[in-house]
């Protein structure tokens, strides 16, 4: 679809009006990096726009829709609107906490809707000029709804949001200078069908990829999407899991069959593994919930990377597959923390111990989110297998580094993941019975859709791919080595998942002992003490002279083993090593 | 119901308890562990949890403060249990049955099944009263 | 062949409890023979299933029923699916959310002891997972699929080509099989103790019948896994296995329990890297 001159020009002003506010919020905040970044953008690009392309250049199509997009449209539009009207019931809840006088939300949901719109647009956009304008567009509300609730802490974390992002429109300002000169084009079908060993064409794919890490937050820069943990929930689960993350990842599959077989591929490749195994190494520390998710979502979004990286058909699908279960099983799950935060006003996670007791309904539903983002027969495992099986067949020595990266990191995800949710079940054997709690309509309503949402999807994952993801697949270029989806099973040719009788199975079980199992008053016994306990349901054991004690019970964070100030250092070097010597390979090969 | 209850002679797991006598009594007891008494052969495990034991061999006197906790292990454990008094101590409170503290044989807690008296008592005494006590628990069960 | 494909997995799930009770039976007889005792008869572990399933029922809670029940029955299943045939990595993930069950219902119970138990068992499951799923890969890159029906016709044992990869499996055979030197979440032998029952420590009776008979069901599972070394013909593959339990139950009696940080390490730095060694004359199709 083209889009006539005069959107162009609309595109451009809005380009350098936003550019204006980057700046101004530099000079306000006196921040050093975003002034130099924004003034970059400021040389450059009005150089490239007015000096260095002729005047009117046309780039067709303007918006590209195919299968793909649709897929992220869907994401976007659907699971974005579902946390928009969680975030009516979440917002006014947030607001009489803080004893708000005057209140904010209309900034609130007007950067919100702004920000679906500009996820549509980035999506669909073929011309480099209007994805770097929808990019910067979701830097801008990121950076301002990090800062939604203007406390000191949300203020740094928002400004070093931006300049980190504004990296990669930094990125995106050079891939279009280069694309333009070296392959004489801005749009990017028209990039792709360059063919990866057309000269020169890797680096605009390299620059749009480390635009993507940027946008992803991937090693190292992953400390602005842990900031960012500070603002309302529905802000980290639309933004930071579901959907403004993705764009990084979207872009990059989307650019995956352009350099397919070459350096940057595995590259991009062993990158998106080494990141998923060291956030889940470091996620087993983190005693913050959202911090959890956070670096889970990092780690889901280098696998992401990954599987584009070993870009072959079977990949490709498990990188949409997971994109797609990701983001509901994240989203659910940032939501889930958001009203376990305003029931409890803490995300600690020893502050969510024995929570089944106290809020069931809403830690049930959370421990549902956690076996849709760990275990069979959920979207997400299904993607990491045919990932796995995707990552053994890649061509190429790197497979079996891959392949561990990604072992060890899955097998980190279960201890993280069981940790937290044992702490949301630990309770001492009790009689009485646990009521449901007070539930708010917007709130719980679309927890409830997103985990009906995230069973339904992966009991039908087999039409899920056929009919979503492998038309997405075969027409970015891909051919041959898709899942063949008959009688709702996934057979590829190297491997088998039968993700109905499976969900058939567990569902039996979990069903008919949820009901046929009703354990009597007088069967309930104590937890086992030493004989010391108090009484059945008191925390307490009698110690010394005979003295009523507390009993504790703690998680095991193991900081020193796990914990970031052990690893960042070494992560964080690789991470820029790796990415110093993407680009260097690119230049030089 | 001839399988499981045939099956409960031939498997007794056991919970040991000392309410606080000299030792002599649990050091005999362990002893029938070693290789030499080997009470395993009769599918005797120690396990230290009330949970999935079915004997609670108990030495020592009761006193007012452990009665508590004999009587919160005793809960603990599911039927059919027994309860064997080993030594003097555990059957009538032995050389320490004036004492201001002491409350006398645990029978004056929970009931009892078994009474082997000896201080210390011999291991063979030991095998001799936990096979007497399983009849008794086979019996229970029906 | 239509025949074994139907039968082989029905056989599984009704001989799978009586191989593993009789293989377990074996393991304690031979264990206190070690030891100089006389040891238990064979058939204990069937006396001790029938004991539990007698005894009265006593709870936590329902949640850790509700877990055991699906530690049981995704074990079972898994173990069907193994015999079926079936993809081997979908096979290992059944596994280990039979695994996961075990521990979540450990962690139901806010006992410190149940507590501790879970946290060991995790620190087990990080330990042995990567090495049956690298084990796992390594075994498609020799035969090109990773379908078990396929090795059992590949027409070559695994064995010969994959000699590493069987050192790191048997690593996480000991772990699986809660041996000495990593017997650290359960305290498996009684005589252990030191978390009391570490993740058992809340199931008593009728439900703790279940995790033995689960703990059968596993060992059966493990040793097939074992066996697959050598399908090539399959009762060589059999005999390694059993041969391969013998060795177990030696290590066992000859060596003191390690912590779980030497756990890792060793599955870590020895088992994974065995199997990624192991893995490089087939990666990238050179071989």
């Amino acid at each position: 679809m083209t889009l006539g001159a005069g959107w162009g020009m609309a595109v451009l002003v809005l380009d350098f009006v936003l550019l204006a506010y980057f700046l101004y919020v530099g000079i306000v905040n006196r921040h050093i990096w975003i002034l130099g970044l924004v003034a970059l953008q400021v040389v450059f690009l009005p150089l490239f726009e007015f000096v260095w392309l002729p005047h009117g250049f046309e780039v067709t199509p303007t918006l590209y829709i195919d299968t793909l997009s649709v897929v992220l449209c869907l994401i976007i539009s659907i699971i974005g609107s579902l946390i928009c009207v969680y975030a009516i019931g979440y917002m006014r809840a947030h607001e009489a906490h803080l004893k708000l006088e005057k209140t904010k939300q209309h900034w609130f949901f007007f950067f919100m809707i702004l920000f679906l719109g500009a996820m549509n647009g980035l999506v669909f956009s073929n011309n480099l000029l209007w994805l770097f304008l929808f990019w910067e567009l979701t830097t801008l509300v990121c950076y301002q709804l990090i800062r939604h609730d203007e406390t000191p802490e949300a203020i740094t974390n928002a400004l070093r949001a931006l300049w980190m992002t504004m990296l990669g429109g930094v990125a995106i300002v050079a891939a279009m200078i280069f694309s333009y000169f070296y392959a004489g084009t801005l749009s990017i079908q028209e990039l792709l069908t360059q063919g990866p060993t057309a000269a020169m064409v890797l680096l605009p794919l390299a620059l749009l990829c480390f635009a993507g890490f940027t946008k992803s937050a991937q090693v190292p820069w992953q400390s602005w999407l842990l900031g960012a943990m500070v603002a309302p929930t529905p802000v980290s689960a639309l933004l930071h899991s579901s959907t403004m993350v993705k764009a990084g990842v979207y872009l990059v599959v989307r650019l995956a069959p352009g350099f397919d077989g070459t350096v940057l591929s595995t590259i991009v490749a062993v990158f998106g593994a080494f990141v998923f195994m060291v956030t889940a190494i470091i996620a087993i520390s983190q005693t913050n919930a959202k911090r959890l998710l956070a670096y889970s979502t990092i780690g889901n979004l280098g696998l992401i990377f990954c599987l584009a990286g070993i870009n072959t058909p079977l990949a490709i699908t498990a990188s949409i597959a997971l994109i797609i279960f990701h983001a509901i099983s994240k989203g659910l799950l940032f939501l889930c923390v958001g009203t376990v935060d305003q029931h409890i006003w803490s995300r600690e996670i020893e502050g969510m111990e024995g929570l089944v007791g106290r809020y069931p309904v809403v830690t049930w539903i959370t421990i549902a989110g956690i076996i849709s983002m760990l275990l069979m027969p959920f979207g997400v495992l299904i993607s990491k297998w045919a990932g796995l099986e995707a990552a053994s067949a890649f061509p190429s020595l790197w497979s079996i580094i891959i392949v561990a990266l990604i072992v060890l990191g899955s097998a980190a995800s279960v201890v993280f993941w069981m940790k937290w949710l044992g702490r949301l079940l630990a309770r001492l054997p009790s009689t009485e019975s646990v009521r449901p709690e007070k539930m708010g309509f917007y709130r719980y309503s679309v927890l409830f859709i997103l985990i009906a949402a995230a069973v339904v999807l992966s009991v039908a994952i087999a039409p899920v791919v056929a009919g979503l993801i492998n038309p997405a697949v075969s027409e970015l270029g891909y051919a041959g080595g898709l899942f063949d989806t008959a009688n709702w099973y996934l057979r590829s040719g190297l491997g088998f998942f039968a993700p109905w009788p499976l969900a058939v199975l567990v569902g039996a079980i979990m069903v008919g002992a949820a009901v046929f199992i009703k354990p009597r008053k007088e069967q309930i016994k104590p937890a086992y003490m030493c004989g010391e306990n108090v009484e059945l349901s008191t925390p307490k054991f009698r110690a010394v002279a005979d003295e009523e004690t507390e009993l504790e019970t703690g998680g095991y964070y193991l900081p020193n083993l796990f914990g970031e100030k052990r690893w960042n250092p070494w992560v964080n070097g690789a991470g820029i090593g790796i990415m110093v010597l993407l680009f260097v390979l690119v230049l030089v090969l | 119901m001839g399988l499981i209850s045939a099956s409960r002679v031939k498997s007794p797991w056991i919970l040991h308890y000392d309410c606080g006598g000299c030792n002599g009594c649990d050091i005999e007891i362990l002893a029938c562990l070693t290789p030499l008494y080997d009470i395993e052969r009769f599918g005797m495990l120690n396990m230290g949890n009330p949970k999935h034991a079915d004997v609670l061999l108990v030495t020592g006197p009761a006193n007012y403060r452990n009665r508590r906790v004999l009587k919160n292990l005793y809960e603990q454990m599911p039927a059919p249990k027994l309860v064997i008094a080993i030594g003097t101590c555990a059957c009538t409170g032995g050389v320490f049955h004036n004492c201001p503290n002491i409350l006398g044989g645990i029978d004056k807690v929970i009931p009892v099944d078994v009474y082997i008296p000896g201080c210390a008592v011999r291991p063979e005494a030991i095998i001799d009263g936990v096979v007497l006590g399983l009849g008794k628990l086979a019996a229970l069960g029906k | 062949m239509s025949v074994w494909t139907v039968l082989a997995p029905i056989l599984a799930l009704i001989l799978g409890a009586p191989v593993g009770g009789l293989l377990k039976g074996i393991d304690r007889k031979i264990s206190a023979r070690m030891q100089g005792r006389v040891g238990p008869p064979i058939l204990q572990p069937f006396y001790d299933f029938f004991k539990l399933w007698g005894k009265e029922t006593i709870v936590a809670n329902k949640a850790q029923l509700i877990f055991v029940w699906l530690y049981f029955l995704l074990v079972v299943a898994a173990l069907v699916l193994l015999f079926m045939g079936q993809d081997l990595l979908m096979t290992l993930f059944v596994l280990g959310f039979g695994g996961v069950c075990l521990v979540a219902g450990a962690f139901s119970v806010r006992s410190p002891y149940s507590q501790f138990g879970g946290y060991r068992e995790l620190l087990q499951i990080l330990s042995y997972e990567p090495i049956l799923l690298l084990t796992a890969v390594a075994i498609y890159l020799r035969i090109g699929t990773f379908q078990v029906s396929s090795i059992l016709t590949s027409g070559q044992p695994l064995l010969p080509y994959l000699p590493l990869a069987f050192i790191a499996v048997l690593i996480a055979l000991t772990i699986k099989m809660r041996k000495s030197p990593f017997d650290i979440a359960a305290s498996e032998h009684a005589a252990h103790q030191e978390l009391v029952r570490g993740v058992y420590t809340e199931y008593s009776g009728r439900y703790y019948a279940l995790i033995e008979i689960t703990y059968w069901y596993e060992l059966v599972f493990v040793l097939a896994f074992v066996a697959l070394f050598w399908a090539v013909p399959l009762w060589i593959g059999v005999l390694i296995a059993l041969a391969c339990y013998l060795l177990e139950l030696f290590v066992d009696n000859i060596s003191a329990r390690l912590t779980w940080r030497w756990m890792l390490r060793i599955s870590w730095i020895g088992g994974v890297v065995l199997v990624l060694v192991n893995m490089i004359p087939w990666a990238g199709g050179w071989w």
